[in-house]
């Protein structure tokens, strides 16, 4: 299985002028993206011509434009280009506080004609106006879990949608959507309250934990769970990111040479579904896997051969199909290199390209 | 054989009348635009871009296209095989996740008699576009370009001025059906999509829970108020408001189309809903209503800005909605000499039939207010008459009280009350204590059932009978009492207008001729309720007195 | 009368009330021009009703402070209960790190899958899911904290305006006092004069009657300007007494502001700590290498818990020894605050010789005064509870 994310570790901590070009260039990226509910993408803001959703909001909240240089810097994961989870935290932590703060600080007039005179009313003006667009923003929380009963199926079976959203281990925001259905059970993971349903912790820790590998490792694991029935497992990966802003060397170990100036941007978005077939008429065209990621390959190519003879014991038994996707959106220099990467891999991926 | 055939063609012709029907489903052709953001919100697009465009052809004619784009997960053959070219096909339906249920909202498309749709769409690295023409036959193309999510263009031929026509049609859909979707939507880059809110409302509540979401809020008298039904944010009907100035936006996904798609179904889940709002109506928003109307009259705000609050309330009481233990004591009106009254008070005085409206502070007013009335200002007569209806509900239009239902409870329509006659005219004193005693002669003789008759001011400004030549007090010539509704009987008190023109020429005439008087003004009183009998024994009764007078 | 004045409290014994008419000789006859003399005091003046709305100005200031930090006396005891729970919940965490003899990745997936494959058991929550929850929530304790203490600062530098405020009322209420004193004992040696005079006089002569009519007039004004100078008087006292109190607050908040940044700076390194971990947890391929990073994140947020944990337990005894004797001390103030003014108030309504005389003299001696006694000796065992505190932290 070939790698998407390479040999750069660790961090890189960004300061001044560079945190909010990184923040702009990293938000526009975004935007370009055209996310759908299968990424991480939070809530989306509805009045905005640009759209803009909880992944933007937090990244601009990361900035000095709207943080007004409260925080002096801003800890970067290189392996995903994305803000380490520390930064993610400190969002939230000021979305959760922000209420608090404002109702506490004094009348921002009061802020304003003392902050000339004396720091520590200077730093609770900032605070305000930061407060107040945070307010406004009304991140929700970038990491959380939510299950939603699709239908009642009759004996007491019901089908679910379970979603999480994760930050995972090196910083890459990632959306697990399981389509999962549940016989009657004397001890069930998921209860169904009217039709508000509730998943145990057990089961929501078992997506937690098996969302960083990859789908079709997701689906086996869940599958193996008591009274479970998997339909679908869908992971959608926003990342790795790369900016110019980010540091001078080319930062991702992919097989293509991109162009890498100050200007220079590209992110990667990925979408991996397995599904089970639930109509055995269809043709094997119908089934058969489908790759359409340039940068990862199915990892059953990889398997040996005592382990491939179980692989397809599995699939025999669950009848399932994998497709992988990306898509990326690159500055209009490096969208060649990105298409022929594709080209070379067989692959046809949509490149959008970011507004200059 | 032949019958075979028939009956192919019958079957034939009755599933193209239902496809037919499916087609024209709306009543508005350009709804087709809902049904197309419907599928691309459940395709999980969260970006919908909506754009028209017009090129020029040949002569006046040209091509116009609509554009609906998504970036949502697309259909691979499979599903363009399976779901989008079949009808009632769709595996939505009794999906809570989804908003689309019956799949045969696609086919809507063609209510505007397109002469081509094209669909691009992609999933998994597969790229298709689905060409469907006229005749709704579709051809399927592999594409070799990469498409994301699903693109739609709905083609038709038309001139340039059909074309500038079409525009604000397919913004004015987009906007009435999706204009509180959960995803950015836009039209030629503009946002549509607003907030599930009443911008505009002078005060709000909002109410969520598994069931629905809820606001409602009393709007400014310029703004119509509507009762909004949607799921998903998808417009699901919105009609005219049953509370006067209240406007309710309810949002559910429990909420559905019928088939038809111009009603909301009524079933379990909208009673369950429609019993949280009326919960809502009740407690939260009614005591929001009640302490905004308390502090609007305590800082004595002028009627135009009390008015719709107070309208909503009146709405409220008749509905039967009683204030919250907690607001009891709470302004709701103003009397007419400026005191705070509460919904109690009022409740009271209407049980008592002592709760009017008037123009202004006269006798009359002072005098029911000295009866321990309750007298509002005569713009509080909305509220005033839903007082009397409390409790007597159904919700409808009806549940504003008219304006003829309003007149009804205004002091004039409800009370008089003679003041008594001062004058320093001694002549004019003999004359009117002459002319009283001769009709109570009269009238004892006549037989009629009347105690007593007397004179008195009923000509005042603010009068219930000002005009009026005489009334009937049931009890005392100068107290208040209801008004009475015309002189069938004499059972009271007759009291005189004293001032009123036409007893001035009776009044010499009773110096010589007291029986005539007395007659001529018990006729003028009587005037519509005389019959001949009833005149007959006047007219003999009085030649009696006159006769006895002269001859003793 | 000399004697008197330099009994005057706050009066400077070089300050000759100048514009006064000087003090005539008690044979000569009464200079009646002070009878006409107009009195400007400095600032807006002070009333009864003035000094009881400054002094309750400044109170509510005050108590708005102290307010706060009951509010934060609260918080804390909120946040001992949560951190005792989330104690529980750290050893829970250890638990959790406990290794499972099970085998990982794609053979591991399949092997709970596959026909005739021994079921493992149903797995646990996620440690990483775990840890990451409980990073958060000391994160977010750290940035409560470390906003209260910004928080804190200013309102540091609001008492130290309320201080700036009062002593500029205090030295305007100080001189009035010395002004009215002057009059009043101007007034005082007139009507020692007049009496004098008037033994002196028929007394059915115009002249007695003039007098007599001075004599009156004088004792209005005496009784005027002495509530004035009882005013004053009080002002200065009551004004020193909330400015000590003041003071004492700023030390209160000064002293906690130290303390929550000292914890704000100690947990937020250890969290910087545990962050590191947490991703070397998610990115460790091995599970030796993880476990022990799970061990080392554990003994930070640990660490980091026991930080919080003596800082809450700390301020919690300060607040229980401090704070309550502070507002109980304001409480006295304010009780005897308001009798005095209940006092003035009943003065300046019946202004009769006796009250008047009364009034002066109390004004004027500097006797000792059980009321404030009992308010510096609230405010000495406060002092003393500070130091206390001391030894504490």
């Amino acid at each position: 299985m070939k790698s998407a994310v390479a040999t750069h570790r660790g961090m890189q901590v960004l300061h001044g002028e560079r945190v909010d070009a990184y923040v702009e260039q990293a938000v526009a990226l975004l935007q370009a993206a055209k996310l759908s509910a299968q990424y991480p993408i939070g809530s989306v803001s509805r009045t905005s011509p640009q759209g803009g959703s909880t992944l933007t909001g937090y990244l601009r909240a990361m900035g000095s434009r709207l943080h007004r240089g409260l925080y002096p810097q801003l800890e970067v994961e290189l392996l995903s280009g994305f803000p380490s989870f520390k930064e993610w935290t400190r969002v939230r932590t000021d979305v959760d506080l922000c209420g608090r703060v404002l109702a506490d600080l004094p009348a921002p007039e009061i802020l304003r004609e003392r902050a000339a005179l004396d720091a520590a009313y200077g730093k609770q003006l900032l605070k305000f106006l930061y407060y107040s667009e945070l307010l406004q923003l009304g991140l929700p929380p970038f990491e959380g879990m939510a299950i939603r009963l699709q239908r009642r199926m009759g004996d007491g079976a019901a089908r679910f949608q379970l979603v999480l959203d994760k930050l995972d281990a090196v910083g890459l925001p990632l959306r697990c959507t399981a389509e999962i259905s549940q016989q009657r059970s004397a001890d069930p993971l998921i209860t169904l309250r009217g039709d508000r349903a509730e998943a145990k912790r057990e089961l929501w820790g078992m997506l937690y934990r098996v969302v960083s590998l990859d789908a079709e490792l997701s689906f086996l694991q869940l599958q193996s769970l008591p009274g479970l029935h998997v339909h679908s497992v869908t992971i959608g990966t926003v990342g790795p990111l790369c900016c110019g802003s980010l540091q001078d060397a080319q930062p991702l170990d992919w097989p293509v040479s991109l162009c890498w100036q100050p200007h220079a941007a590209v992110l990667a978005c990925a979408i991996e579904t397995v599904q089970r077939s639930e109509q055995p008429e269809l043709d094997q065209e119908d089934v058969s896997d489908r790759n359409n990621d340039p940068l990862s390959s199915l990892w059953k190519d990889a398997l040996s051969a005592a382990a491939r003879r179980e692989y397809e014991q599995a699939r025999t038994r669950y009848r399932y199909r994998i497709i992988k996707d990306r898509k990326f959106v690159a500055d209009r220099a490096n969208v060649a290199a990105l298409k022929a990467l594709c080209t070379q891999a067989g692959t046809q991926n949509l490149v959008y390209v970011v507004p200059p | 054989m032949a019958e075979k055939q028939k009956k192919t063609e019958r079957a034939a012709d009755q599933d193209e009348d239902a496809l037919e029907a499916l087609v024209n489903q709306f009543a508005d052709p350009m709804s087709f635009v809902r049904e197309l953001v419907q599928n691309s919100i459940d395709a999980g697009s969260v970006e919908i871009d909506v754009s028209c465009e017009w090129k020029p052809t040949a002569g006046e004619v040209g091509t116009a296209s609509i554009h609906v784009d998504d970036f949502g997960l697309g259909m691979d053959r499979n599903i363009i095989e399976t779901k989008l070219t079949r009808l009632f096909s769709s595996d939505k339906e009794g999906d809570l996740t989804k908003i689309g249920k019956f799949g045969i909202g696609f086919v809507s498309v063609f209510a505007i008699a397109p002469d081509a749709v094209c669909v691009d769409t992609g999933r998994g690295g597969e790229s298709w576009r689905v060409l469907f023409r006229r005749d709704r036959s579709f051809s399927l193309i592999r594409l070799a370009e990469p498409i994301e999510g699903t693109k739609i263009q709905v083609i038709k031929q038309m001139t340039e001025p059909e074309y500038r026509a079409l525009l604000p049609r397919v913004r004015g859909a987009l906007h009435f059906h999706c204009k509180h979707v959960d995803v950015a939507l836009r039209f030629s880059g503009e946002p549509i999509t607003e907030a599930f809110d009443l911008p505009e409302a002078l005060i709000k509540e909002r109410d969520k829970s598994d069931l629905s979401e809820i606001v409602m809020g009393i709007l400014p008298s310029q703004t119509k108020p509507i009762l909004g039904f949607y799921n998903r944010g998808l417009t699901l009907v919105e009609r005219p408001s049953d509370v006067p100035h209240v406007g309710c936006k309810i949002q559910s996904s429990y909420l559905e189309h019928t088939l038809s798609r111009d009603s909301v179904v009524q079933d379990e889940n909208y009673a369950r809903i429609m019993s949280q709002r009326e919960r809502l109506l009740r407690g939260p928003f009614l005591r929001t209503l009640m302490q905004k109307l308390d502090a609007l009259l305590k800082e004595g705000a002028p009627p135009d800005r009390v008015r719709p609050y107070q309208a909503s309330l009146a709405a409220l009481v008749i509905r039967g909605c009683a204030a919250p233990a907690d607001c009891e004591n709470l302004a709701v009106a103003t009397s007419i000499t400026g005191l705070c009254v509460c919904l109690p008070e009022l409740s009271s005085a209407a049980e008592r039939g002592k709760l009017v409206h008037a123009r202004a502070q006269t006798p009359l007013v002072d005098g029911l207010i000295k009866a321990d009335g309750c007298v509002c200002p005569a713009w509080q007569a909305p509220l005033v008459a839903a007082m009397y209806r409390a409790g007597s509900g159904p919700w409808g239009a009806s549940d504003t009280p008219d304006e003829d239902a309003q007149n009804a409870y205004a002091i004039e329509q409800q009370f008089v009350l003679p003041l008594p006659f001062h004058t320093s005219d001694r002549t004019l004193k003999k004359r009117i204590t002459a002319l009283c005693a001769a009709t109570q002669k009269l009238l004892r003789k006549s037989r009629e059932k009347a105690e007593s008759v007397a004179m008195a001011q009923l000509g005042y400004e603010g009068s219930s009978v000002r005009g009026a030549l005489s009334v009937v007090m049931p009890s005392g010539a100068f107290s208040l009492a209801p008004l009475p509704r015309g002189h069938d009987s004499l059972d009271g008190t007759l009291v005189i207008d004293a001032e009123h023109k036409q007893l001035q020429p009776l009044l010499p005439l009773c110096d010589r001729e007291p029986e005539l008087a007395a007659y001529t003004l018990l006729k003028l009183c009587l005037f519509g309720q005389m019959t001949a009998e009833r005149d007959s024994a006047l007219l003999t009764a009085a030649m009696e007195t006159r006769w006895r007078r002269m001859t003793s | 009368m000399a004697v008197l004045c330099s009994a005057l409290p706050g009066y400077p014994e070089n300050m000759k009330p100048d514009s006064l008419p000087s003090s005539p000789e008690p044979s000569a006859s009464p200079h009646r021009e002070i009878l006409d003399h107009a009195v400007r005091y400095e600032g807006q003046g002070l009333s009864v009703q003035g000094l009881e709305t400054l002094i309750d100005r400044e109170r509510s200031r005050q108590n708005a402070q102290v307010g706060q930090l009951l509010q934060l006396r609260e918080r804390n005891t909120e946040l001992q209960q949560a951190l005792s729970h989330e104690l529980l919940r750290l050893r829970e965490l250890t638990e959790q790190v406990l290794p499972d003899k099970k085998e990982s990745g794609v053979l591991g997936a399949l092997a709970k899958v596959l026909p005739g494959r021994r079921r493992a058991p149903m797995p646990r929550a996620s440690v990483e899911q775990l840890l990451r929850e409980q990073y958060t929530v000391s994160a977010h304790r750290v940035k409560e904290a470390a906003e209260f203490a910004d928080r804190l600062q200013v309102s540091e530098r609001e008492l130290f305006d309320e201080i700036d405020g009062m002593n500029q009322r205090m030295i305007e209420s100080s001189k009035n006092k010395a002004k009215a004193a002057s009059f009043v004992r101007g007034l005082m040696e007139f009507q020692e004069q007049a009496a004098v005079q008037l033994r002196r006089l028929p007394s059915d002569s115009v002249e007695a009657l003039q007098l007599h009519a001075d004599i009156d007039r004088s004792r209005r004004l005496l009784a005027e300007h002495a509530t004035q100078l009882q005013l004053f008087h009080t002002a200065v006292d009551r004004l020193g007494l909330l400015k000590d109190s003041t003071r004492m607050l700023v030390d209160t908040v000064a002293a906690l502001r130290g303390d929550i940044t000292q914890y704000v700076m100690a947990a937020g390194e250890k969290l910087d700590l545990v962050s590191r971990q947490l991703r070397a947890i998610g990115t460790a391929a091995d599970a030796t290498a993880t476990l022990i990073e799970m061990k080392r994140s554990l003994e930070a947020l640990n660490e980091s818990m026991n930080q919080t944990t003596r800082f809450v337990a700390e301020t919690q005894r300060y607040f229980r020894e401090n704070l309550d004797q502070l507002v109980a001390s304001l409480e006295i103030y304010d009780h005897e605050t308001r009798a005095s003014l209940e006092v003035n108030l009943e003065l300046s309504r019946v202004a009769d010789g006796a009250r008047v005389e009364r009034l002066v003299q109390r004004a004027l001696g500097e006797g000792d005064d059980p009321m404030r006694s009992r308010q510096h000796a609230a405010l000495r065992a406060l002092h003393a509870g500070r130091d206390r505190r001391g030894d504490v932290t």
